[in-house]
């Protein structure tokens, strides 16, 4: 736990470029063998909705990229549950395959011991 | 470099090689990238560009060395699935270099 980095995803998926800001930095942590792990709360919830269509304003899938954590060695992914429930989101639409989402009732709780903390 | 001629076509290119639009790309394109790499393309190597193109699409990002050592594995096992093996075929930095004839962008992530 101590080396392990948290990441913060706050943002809804294409309002501005911060979402895929923290998905880059992620991404590349995980390239260089860091442990790191997501939690989604917020607007960030939005990234993990399947129904994007971003091609509509000539962007990539944040999803898309979101799916490829895995690959990369990122597998532990945590919700909000609080979040989820006030946008009235379903925990089934927000699975990644290969990826273990856990749904966190009290977000500070799991933050606390965390070393180091990036928020998005 | 910024133009890569291929039968009497000009390929727009970016300043570290990579091509500048994705539809550019087909087997004629790949080889003559793989020639600026001095690179001889065998079927071992269109098996890795094949999945890194299916990389692409499945996450429309090109991956760095280790998302794609892991990906080949899941796909043709353990013995492709290793960096040794993709360096000897994508000398000297497998995920740009094999990226780069894919007709992929640079891995952003790869730094």
């Amino acid at each position: 736990m101590s080396n392990q980095t948290l990441a913060l995803c706050r943002a809804a998926p294409y309002g501005s470029a911060l979402a895929r800001e923290g998905i880059e930095a992620v991404l590349a942590s995980a390239a260089m063998e860091q442990e790191i792990d997501l939690l989604f709360l917020g607007d960030g919830i939005f990234q993990l909705l399947d129904n994007q269509a971003p091609e509509a304003i000539e962007q990539k899938s944040l999803r898309r990229n979101l799916m490829a954590l895995p690959m990369f060695g990122v597998e532990q992914l945590y919700v909000c549950q609080r979040s989820l429930e006030e946008r009235g989101i379903g925990p089934d639409l927000i699975q990644i395959p290969g990826a273990e989402v856990t749904l966190v009732g009290n977000p500070g709780e799991l933050i606390a011991p965390y070393q180091c903390v990036l928020s998005f | 470099m910024s133009n890569l001629n291929v039968n009497g076509q000009e390929i727009p290119l970016d300043k570290e090689g990579y091509l500048r639009n994705l539809n550019d790309w087909n087997r004629d394109v790949a080889e003559e990238l793989a020639r600026t790499e001095e690179i001889e393309l065998s079927s071992a190597h269109w098996e890795v560009i094949e999945l890194l193109q299916e990389f692409y699409r499945q996450f429309e990002l090109s991956p760095a060395m280790r998302p794609l050592v892991k990906f080949i594995g899941q796909r043709l096992g353990p013995e492709k699935g290793r960096s040794i093996y993709l360096m000897q075929l994508f000398p000297p930095s497998p995920a740009k270099i094999a990226s780069k004839i894919a007709g992929l962008p640079k891995p952003t992530n790869c730094l």
